[in-house]
């Protein structure tokens, strides 16, 4: 901890104010795509306009058009709930179920403590993207089987997070003295342990929503995930492969946007785990 | 000595439970593993025959032996696509991958380390802002859209490298010897060819190296930093020696550890999202091979891949856990 007070520290660690305020900034508007996108978008992100394919970007067709003549703005708008909604979900139920086996983990005895890190060892060593293809394979593609996939890839790093803090919090002298008293597991879990857990998982799942954004496009590229019509990120990207050459915009735009979203929550996320220290017992 | 045993004994186990995990996926999650295995468009005959074949109407139980025992005799399944073995198939097409993984993994440790003690040589300097902050800027692109984007520069706009492909259609490639066209084509003596290839290999390698950097530089930078913190290297400082040998006889020795737990990470990492890479060059390795079969609903070979690469991971997991005694004389004394 006196590592962290040192002045070289800080001044190495610190993002820049502005940055954060814009990282803020692009949250803020993805909340409103997903929220309302009819507000934002100016076209129908699904029905085709043959007259006007592959148009290049102006004012009518901010992100210009696709093959289909729709406009890629309103998609790309549209798109925001499936893409950033989705890694979201992901992040959050993973996030839950890797507290509660972390939780489970940390208070058990030493021999249950064991063998959970064991399963949690051999779900980290999992391929993410062929252990996708062989689920997506077997139980159909989709959606659906892309968020369980990544679920089963994400879930483990919060097992081991939540169990490392929670032995450490466990020796805490607030804990002592709270188990000296006589206060139960499970109050002592909650009411003693968990609150601190929280402000490092609040970090990793913050910036862990960037990278899953990552992993449910890259799914949905490869086929996996959405199908078409549907205006996800990442299969916009795969739609635009054929025309690549000659409609730059078609595939700029979507992957500037995933890139922009996981930049921000990587920011933030950088930003929460520096003011946090300073709260942490 | 046991450290090793467990070890070995732990990576066995790692193994079983991921080939009982391919069998439940192959054989008890679909409705029809028959039909699964057959693939999409299978006649009613073909499924018959399949179903007839694996004895796909036996008690599971039975069905489970055969499985492993299958797999410890090397027996990946039959492609429906290729209409070849698997366990062959994957044979064939590995080298591809190896000779793209090897030349991206030697670039990006080369890269990583100069760009690490660069940035660690003058904290808080314009080089390590610089670093820190187009790390931060990097991490989030998508590894299929930097493909994209690097195809889309260096061959539409400046027309100087290859769009996809390990070697040009027109040409004849160099005689196999090791599968690997680099060294192929130097066993030839065919420095043309070699040219050739590594013009190839460019795109895929540096949209590799690129994404692996984003993340690697700044994990490998915030190891050296935290080391560089501690009092022994105060000490250090204050009996005078320079900021170089401080450097590296000191900071990085001891942050070696942390940087090799990172690297593997890395390791796995690449194995997994190789795919896109050889999906986006048309690399003709084991990740395109699985993916274009998967695109026909040929599962097989999808399934291999899944056990393959896990086995692979979880050997180099091994390989780095026997490792870290060596570089590390703390873990040496804790594992006996």
């Amino acid at each position: 901890m006196e590592a962290r007070a040192t002045p070289a520290r800080r001044k190495w660690g610190r993002t820049p104010m502005s940055l954060i305020n814009l990282a803020i900034l692009v949250v803020a508007l993805l909340a409103i795509f997903i929220v309302i996108p009819e507000l934002v978008a100016p076209r129908d992100p699904i029905e085709l306009d043959v007259g006007n394919r592959l148009v290049g970007p102006s004012a009518a067709h901010l992100f210009g058009t696709d093959e289909g003549g729709r406009d890629v703005f309103s998609r790309v708008v549209y798109g925001a709930r499936y893409s950033v909604g989705l890694a979201v979900i992901i992040v959050l139920i993973a996030a839950l179920f890797g507290l509660m086996f972390g939780a489970i983990a940390g208070m058990g005895p030493r021999r249950l403590d064991d063998l959970m890190m064991r399963i949690v060892d051999i779900f980290l060593g999992f391929p993410a993207l062929v252990l996708a293809l062989a689920i997506a394979a077997a139980i159909g593609r989709g959606l659906g089987s892309v968020a369980l996939a990544l679920t089963i890839i994400w879930w483990p790093g919060y097992a081991r997070l939540v169990r490392g803090e929670v032995l450490s919090l466990k020796e805490r002298p607030h804990v002592e003295a709270a188990r000296a008293l006589g206060v139960s597991t499970v109050a002592l879990l909650r009411r003693h342990i968990l609150p601190f857990v929280f402000h490092e998982l609040n970090v990793r799942v913050t910036t862990d929503i960037g990278y899953a954004l990552v992993a449910v496009t890259a799914l949905s590229f490869l086929g996996l995930g959405a199908q078409s019509p549907t205006p996800e990120w990442g299969l916009l990207i795969r739609d635009s492969r054929p025309y690549f050459g000659v409609a730059w915009w078609y595939m700029v735009f979507p992957g500037v946007m995933i890139m922009l979203t996981a930049t921000a929550f990587s920011i933030i996320g950088d930003a929460l785990s520096g003011h946090q220290t300073g709260e942490h017992p | 000595m046991i450290f090793v045993a467990k070890r070995l004994v732990w990576a066995l186990v790692v193994l079983f439970v991921v080939a009982t995990l391919t069998f439940l996926l192959s054989h008890v999650v679909p409705a029809d593993p028959a039909a699964f295995l057959a693939g999409q468009n299978a006649s009613a005959e073909s499924v018959a025959r399949i179903a007839a074949k694996y004895g796909l109407n036996r008690p599971l139980g039975t069905q489970f032996l055969d499985y492993i025992g299958g797999l410890l005799q090397g027996d990946l399944g039959y492609s429906m696509r290729t209409k070849e073995s698997v366990a062959l198939d994957l044979i064939h097409f590995l080298p591809a991958t190896l000779e793209l993984l090897f030349v991206s993994f030697v670039t990006y440790l080369v890269f990583s380390f100069g760009l690490a003690i660069a940035a660690v040589r003058k904290p808080g300097g314009i080089i390590d802002q610089s670093i820190q902050l187009g790390t931060m800027l990097s991490s989030g692109i998508p590894v299929f859209w930097l493909g994209m984007a690097l195809q889309f520069i260096f061959f539409y706009k400046l027309g100087l490298l290859p769009l996809s492909g390990r070697f040009p259609i027109r040409e004849t490639p160099p005689h196999l010897h090791s599968g690997f066209l680099l060294i192929d084509s130097l066993i030839d003596g065919d420095f043309r060819d070699f040219w050739l290839a590594l013009q190839s290999l460019i795109l895929p390698s540096l949209t590799i190296v690129l994404n692996l950097l984003a993340v690697g530089t700044r994990l490998t930078r915030a190891s050296l930093v935290a080391e560089a913190d501690k009092p022994y290297v105060r000490t250090a400082r204050g009996k005078g020696l320079g900021p170089r040998s401080v450097l590296y006889k000191h900071v990085l020795r001891n942050a070696l550890s942390p940087i090799l737990t990172v690297t593997t990470m890395q390791f796995g990492y690449m194995i997994s999202w190789v795919i896109l890479v050889e999906v986006i060059f048309d690399w003709p390795g084991i990740g395109l091979y699985a993916y274009q079969s998967f695109e026909v609903f040929d599962y097989q070979p999808v399934i291999a891949l899944a056990l393959v690469s896990t086995a692979v991971f979880s050997l180099i997991n091994l390989m780095m856990d026997l490792l870290y005694p060596l570089i590390d004389p703390r873990v040496r004394s804790a594992g006996s």
